[in-house]
């Protein structure tokens, strides 16, 4: 009974992303405010009847589709541990982990070879995308001074476009995720930047159709992977950007049918209810 | 963050910045721990909003005995606990297995944040008094006693919960792998 489980049984507990959903950096703030203000509220009142709270944090649900921003971010570099095989342990006991050293990168980045984004509406958004949540991770520094976009790593590359993406480059970023999707076709890195590139397109580049290939392409490359959530909520996302409701039903009802029980489900189903006839 | 920390003593005094960048703090830590403890994303965001509210609200009480951490650990264990006895007849509809969907496919990259995704996937397919042991055992590192006075199940319960989850996390894991 006290003999030590693996870790990936039981990882650490700690205060970096996951088992709980990664969050925006937004969304975090959101609930730090509405957790702050339930608590002064009423300190005699059961927290369960706090519905400022309870509504701020629903309300912050329409921002979700950003969490994929801060998903990617965590993944990315720590798909250097994937591809090597080498997930480090989490062990209960381990010490805490040191934030990473940033590293001045000296390259300049080749001019972005981006499709010229089609012309369509932009996505509506209650708000500009969150900025990524900066998790340090140790051991994990892309170590790319000089990068070679035909020769680095998928996880250098991953690491490298979340860094063009915290400066605003998203055209930078964007060429690096599909170089990532063009060299490791089918891995999970080019699910990953196929991801990120399609969310970027959707909300950064105003490019719904491009954003609605990428996802599509993602989810039919790991149908049932630990992304196909934010690649079944983006292709309705693009969808309603595109303007065609029917597509748009169809795809909020195969997201629900994958995953009831997301984060997103509310906001799915009320989407459903504004487009029924 | 220990429990000297000047935010502390500012946070309880009324400071409201000095009690955000402590929420701030904690809130990551406890989000994790609720989603171990409880099944599917959007209940255990739900509690785990509770649980800090719980935190916040007993912030005066924290006499520095111990990390603030470890007492904020306890002290969101406790609101779980309380939040899915309340919530027990909402929480036996979701018990047919509402989340399965969730569980990654055995191609997941097994990253940090993914591996621990799915190991709350594994956890979500045992049961509740099973897991709840577990998580308290082998993730808080609390003692049998300690659990068993928490719970209010005997020893011997809380050993064979033990027992009996952990095979069943271990069968889960081989199977997932397979």
């Amino acid at each position: 009974m006290d003999e030590p489980l693996p870790s990936e049984l039981l990882p650490r507990l700690d205060g970096l992303p996951g088992p709980a959903r990664a969050l925006t950096s937004a969304r975090s703030a959101a609930m730090v405010r509405s957790i702050v203000d339930a608590a002064l509220a009423d300190p005699d009142a059961p927290a369960r009847a706090e519905a400022p709270a309870r509504m701020g944090w629903r309300r912050a649900l329409r921002f979700a589709a950003a969490i994929l921003f801060c998903f990617s971010g965590a993944v990315a570099p720590a798909l250097v541990r994937h591809v090597k095989h080498t997930v480090a342990p989490r062990s209960p006991v381990a010490p805490p982990r040191q934030p990473e050293p940033r590293r001045e990168r000296k390259h300049d980045l080749a001019p972005p070879a981006v499709e010229p984004p089609r012309t369509v509406a932009p996505v509506p958004r209650p708000m500009p995308p969150a900025p990524i949540v900066s998790v340090p991770r140790p051991n994990v520094s892309p170590a790319v001074e000089e990068l070679d976009v035909e020769k680095a790593p998928p996880e250098d590359l991953l690491a490298l476009a979340n860094e063009r993406r915290r400066v605003r480059d998203w055209g930078g970023a964007d060429r690096l995720y599909r170089a990532t999707s063009r060299r490791f076709p089918d891995s999970d890195a080019a699910v990953v930047a196929g991801v990120a590139s399609a969310t970027l397109h959707l909300e950064q580049l105003r490019d719904a159709a491009g954003a609605l290939r990428d996802y599509r392409q993602a989810l039919a490359t790991r149908p049932t992977g630990p992304l196909a959530e934010e690649a079944r909520w983006g292709i309705a996302e693009a969808e309603r950007a595109l303007g065609d409701s029917a597509a748009e039903a169809l795809a909020l009802r195969d997201f629900l049918a994958k995953h009831p029980g997301s984060a997103l489900a509310p906001a799915a189903r009320r989407r459903q209810a504004e487009l029924a006839p | 963050m220990t429990a000297a920390d000047p935010r502390l003593a500012a946070a309880v005094a009324g400071d409201r910045r000095a009690l955000e960048e402590l929420v701030a703090e904690i809130l990551p830590r406890v989000r994790n721990l609720v989603r171990y403890l409880v099944r599917g994303d959007a209940e255990a965001e739900d509690i785990a909003q509770e649980a800090m509210v719980a935190i916040v609200r007993g912030l005066p009480s924290h006499r520095g005995e111990g990390t603030l951490q470890s007492w904020s650990d306890r002290v969101a264990t406790r609101a779980t606990f309380g939040c899915l006895r309340r919530v027990r007849r909402a929480r036996a509809q979701l018990d047919g297995g509402a989340d399965l969907e969730a569980v990654p496919h055995p191609d997941a990259p097994p990253d940090e944040y993914i591996a621990s995704r799915r190991a709350v996937a594994l956890l979500d397919r045992i049961p509740d008094d099973q897991r709840h042991a577990l998580v308290l055992h082998h993730v808080l590192g609390m003692s049998v006693p300690d659990i068993s006075a928490d719970l209010g199940v005997p020893l011997e319960t809380v050993r064979s919960r033990l027992r009996i989850g952990i095979g069943k996390l271990r069968a889960l894991h081989g199977g997932e792998r397979c």
